[in-house]
């Protein structure tokens, strides 16, 4: 059970659609998040460094052919507060719904 | 919480759990496997499946088909990554996991029946493309209905 609250890190669009996007399990490569976010490439990169900072989300470097990817994954602290804050999103928006806003 | 929010704040959840949807759906649209992956994995196992047949018959070749299997299956994961920019670790929802239960438990299946079949009757071509065809079609078909259980988990935010 997810227990709503909300975060203002994560309430920011790009990192909220930044976490969004890192919370399937596994790794996002940099260059998939600039892509699918439309994002610059140094708006990403410090837009992660403040969500690394808080220890929401890790980030690795893996050197293939050429230039190393940079890796990145949620941490399950960065899990459990995108959770609790989508959690409280749905909770505001269903005020919409229910006519109270 | 609820109670005394402003409207404004009210719209501005609204419009981030409509950001977060397009985020999912974007995710999900990016992790359409290639055409060749299924058919490749399949074609890694029957490999396996062949193997073990050979060495539990104490015939050549078994080592250079695992040897064979495992660098298709280490090529297809990097391929898959470096196409995707996305390297997944397991299953995103219940459904998807349940779907991957059942792809492994037919994969263990189809390596046995490779066992079996492979130990015990000559091997010669006609068997060893009939087995292949069998295991490539079925981890295709079972494995592209994996993917659509778990892009349909990712746009609907699924978790386990």
């Amino acid at each position: 059970m997810t227990t709503a609250s909300f975060d203002e890190l994560i309430h920011q669009p790009h990192r909220l659609r930044i976490c969004v996007a890192l919370s399937v399990p596994g790794e996002v490569s940099f260059q998939a998040l600039c892509d699918d976010l439309e994002l610059a490439m140094p708006t990403l990169s410090k837009q992660l460094k403040m969500l690394a900072d808080a220890g929401y989300v890790k980030t690795s470097k893996a050197r293939g052919e050429g230039r190393p990817t940079t890796w990145a994954s949620l941490t399950p602290k960065g899990r459990k507060a995108l959770q609790g804050h989508l959690a409280a999103l749905r909770e505001l928006a269903a005020q919409v719904e229910g006519g109270d806003a | 919480m609820n109670q005394n929010m402003d409207p404004a704040d009210v719209l501005a959840a609204a419009d981030a759990l409509a950001a977060a949807d397009e985020s999912r759906t974007k995710m999900a649209e990016r992790l359409y496997t290639p055409v060749w992956y299924h058919p490749l994995v399949g074609a890694a196992m029957s490999m396996f499946g062949l193997a073990a047949g050979l060495a539990a018959a104490r015939r050549g070749w078994s080592d250079v088909l695992v040897m064979g299997g495992l660098f298709i299956c280490v090529g297809i994961v990097l391929a898959y990554r470096r196409i995707t920019g996305v390297a997944l670790t397991g299953p995103i929802g219940p459904r998807s996991q349940r779907m991957l239960i059942v792809v492994g438990v037919v994969g263990i299946l189809l390596m046995l029946a490779g066992l079996g079949l492979f130990s015990q009757v000559a091997v010669n071509w006609p068997w060893i493309v009939a087995y292949s065809l069998v295991v490539i079609v079925l981890i295709t078909i079972l494995g592209r209905r994996y993917d659509d259980i778990l892009r349909d988990e990712i746009r609907s935010g699924a978790q386990l």
